[in-house]
């Protein structure tokens, strides 16, 4: 009987750790998933332009949008949830881009908002950051945690159009800690970038 | 005693000079490590990590040769030309306004750090030029200023309109042999020296040392330069910045105009603002792209461990490794649905295809017309690692079931073919296209 008892109990764990396998495995990895479904939400999110009742102004801000959406500043500057990107949180900060030699660097908070996001920025100190990399309190950004040596070769009126495109964005409150080397990670590789796409909070 | 004492007073100025020179140098010093070391290098080569990224390149300060100055063509600027760049910055360009950073004082000593790295600085004086009476712009002034553009040849280099796109002569190079574009006449804001009669009188009349842009000293008069300036600026077009919306509509129109009928100057421009050089080209462990060999393939990523080893392949027109073989379709399918050659699908990370599928068709199309001029480089890129089955669900677990969000580890180097990366066994050795 207690023999029995154990062999069924054996088989029964061995069959819900294989049912588990299975049902790990079967999950469809992302690559099977429809192109349309990553772009779609990426190209919708933002603000919508309607609102903007300058007629030039709306067509500047147009031509930013586009840009925005198109170079991928969300790829590193909306935070990362467990569903993939936070698009109610469009460009709020959030990747880490780290190294041993370098530090780690938070993408930055984009938003309207005034305490941690460009609210208070003007938009020369925005363009100054695209075209040299200086952040709005004077340092200088790493060219590759912020690659603001591709923005520098827009033309004046593109860096114009994002700045413009930056200032319609919805405030959302996410204070961003500055760089340092307490980022990056203590089992991190000497010679390897880090990138993580987490939610960071300080 | 009377001696000593005025001795003493003597010495005591004297060193007083001495130490507050040397105390600006050493805050020049640590302001320079600070705010330009980044781009110009420690040492002043111009040779910072972004420097091959860059386009005008980071200035070299130990060749004493300056661009933008008030001083005769080949002598070295004063300071007043040093101060006046590092306040305003150089419109156009990386440099930026260092005014809202840098208060006066500091500045200056900024300028006597500059100046030590070139031997020049102790060796000669400015020679600054004598400016004469300014021309206030007129209808005039303007119209004297046509003849003088057309007197001098000024089209050749800029165009009848001064937005070059008749321009006769066209590949211009600079020092280093390094392309340079002339300056679009109609749009001041990106005049890198400055945007006033006087800055533009001053262009012309010292030169830009480093460019073919000459000094006209002897081939005009100084009334004949003001004039000139005069004219220079009247072409200004109006920035779209302060256009009507009719006028943003027609401006827009005309750009992509443009577009379609010179593709491959408006892809060169894409490939480099979309970022395609950041990962496919081979990075030196400082993180500085190896000067040469932009598209020729590039880093690895290791997505532990659920996505394994991608690497970014060689975009050059190279047939064997690169995209030479490949369609236009090809390409398209790649950048805007993340669909390989070979037909597997790519993540929507870290290749950003997600952002490029919304890329307007003559954007792409000049992207990829671009990518066919890019000339062959022999790069072969090893192939992306797939995980095997272990690996694969263990990642799974970890990432659906522990939550866990892995970071990816991105390595310099050629695609990493060794572990830990080596800077390219095969990009460095081998000249642009030879064959093995």
């Amino acid at each position: 009987m207690n023999k029995t008892l154990k062999r069924i109990l054996w088989i029964v764990g061995a069959l819900v750790v294989v049912a588990f396998i299975t049902f790990l495995y079967i999950i469809p990895p992302l690559t099977m998933i429809p192109p349309g479904r990553f772009i779609e939400p990426l190209h919708t999110a933002g603000p919508s332009l309607d609102s903007v009742t300058d007629p030039a102004l709306k067509l500047i801000a147009q031509r930013g949008s586009y840009l925005v959406h198109t170079h991928g500043c969300s790829d590193c500057h909306t935070p990362q949830g467990e569903k993939g990107p936070k698009w109610d949180q469009f460009l709020a900060g959030g990747a880490l881009l780290a190294s041993k030699i370098d530090g780690g660097y938070v993408a930055a908070n984009l938003t309207a908002d005034e305490e941690t996001g460009l609210g208070k920025v003007d938009q020369e100190t925005v363009k100054r950051a695209l075209r040299s990399g200086f952040h709005h309190t004077g340092r200088q950004t790493n060219y590759r945690a912020m690659p603001w040596g591709r923005y520098s070769q827009w033309p004046e009126e593109d860096l114009h159009a994002v700045a413009v495109y930056l200032k319609q964005l919805k405030g959302v409150s996410k204070r961003i800690p500055a760089p340092s080397a307490k980022l990056v990670p203590v089992d991190a590789p000497i010679s390897a970038e880090i990138y993580s796409p987490g939610d960071y909070r300080e | 005693m009377k001696n000593l004492l005025v001795s003493c007073l003597v010495t005591s100025l004297c060193m007083s000079i001495a130490f507050a020179r040397a105390d600006s140098i050493r805050d020049g010093k640590l302001l320079y490590d600070s705010k330009c070391a980044y781009c110009h290098g420690k040492e002043g080569r111009g040779d910072g990590p972004p420097a091959n990224i860059l386009n005008p390149k980071p200035h070299d300060f130990t060749t004493g040769s300056y661009r933008f100055r008030s001083t005769e063509s080949g002598s070295i600027p004063s300071d007043d030309d040093l101060m006046k760049t590092i306040e305003n910055g150089l419109p156009g360009t990386s440099m930026p306004s260092m005014r809202s950073i840098l208060n006066e004082a500091e500045i200056r000593s900024l300028v006597s750090y500059v100046k030590l790295f070139s031997t020049r600085f102790a060796a000669e004086g400015p020679k600054v030029v004598k400016i004469g009476p300014a021309i206030p712009s007129s209808a005039s002034s303007i119209a004297a200023g046509k003849k003088v553009y057309e007197k001098l040849q000024c089209a050749n280099c800029h165009g009848t309109d001064g937005s070059g796109v008749d321009a006769t002569v066209k590949d211009l190079v600079e020092e280093n042999n390094l392309p340079i574009i002339s300056s679009n006449l109609q749009e001041p804001w990106t005049f890198h020296g400055g945007s006033t009669a006087k800055d533009v009188y001053l262009r012309t009349r010292t030169g830009i040392d480093g460019t073919p842009m000459a000094s006209f000293k002897g081939e005009a008069s100084d009334a004949e330069l003001w004039h000139l300036s005069n004219y220079v600026l009247s072409l200004a077009r109006k920035p779209a910045w302060s256009m009507t919306a009719e006028e943003l509509k027609a401006f827009f129109a005309s750009v992509e105009q443009r577009k379609k009928s010179d593709p491959v100057v408006y892809g060169r421009q894409l490939v480099s603002t979309l970022g395609c050089i950041d990962c496919h080209s081979p990075v030196q462990p400082g993180g500085a792209i190896m000067s040469g060999f932009q598209l020729a393939g590039g880093q690895r990523w290791e997505l532990y461990p659920f996505f394994s080893v991608l690497v970014a392949p060689n975009l050059t027109s190279d047939k064997e490794t690169g995209l030479g073989d490949k369609t236009d379709e090809q390409i398209r399918n790649a950048l805007t649905k993340g669909i390989r050659s070979d037909g597997s699908r790519m993540l929507p990370f870290p290749m950003p295809w997600t952002a490029y599928a919304k890329l307007k068709e003559e954007d792409l199309n000049a992207v990829i017309a671009y990518l066919r001029t890019v000339p062959p480089m022999y790069n072969k890129i090893p192939t992306r690692e797939v995980p095997n089955i272990v690996s694969y669900l263990w990642g799974k677990f970890r990432m659906l079931i522990l939550k866990s969000q892995d970071p990816a580890y991105i390595y310099y180097g050629n695609s990493g073919t060794q572990k830990p990366p080596v800077i390219s066994a095969n990009v460095t050795e081998r000249k642009k296209g030879e064959r093995p």
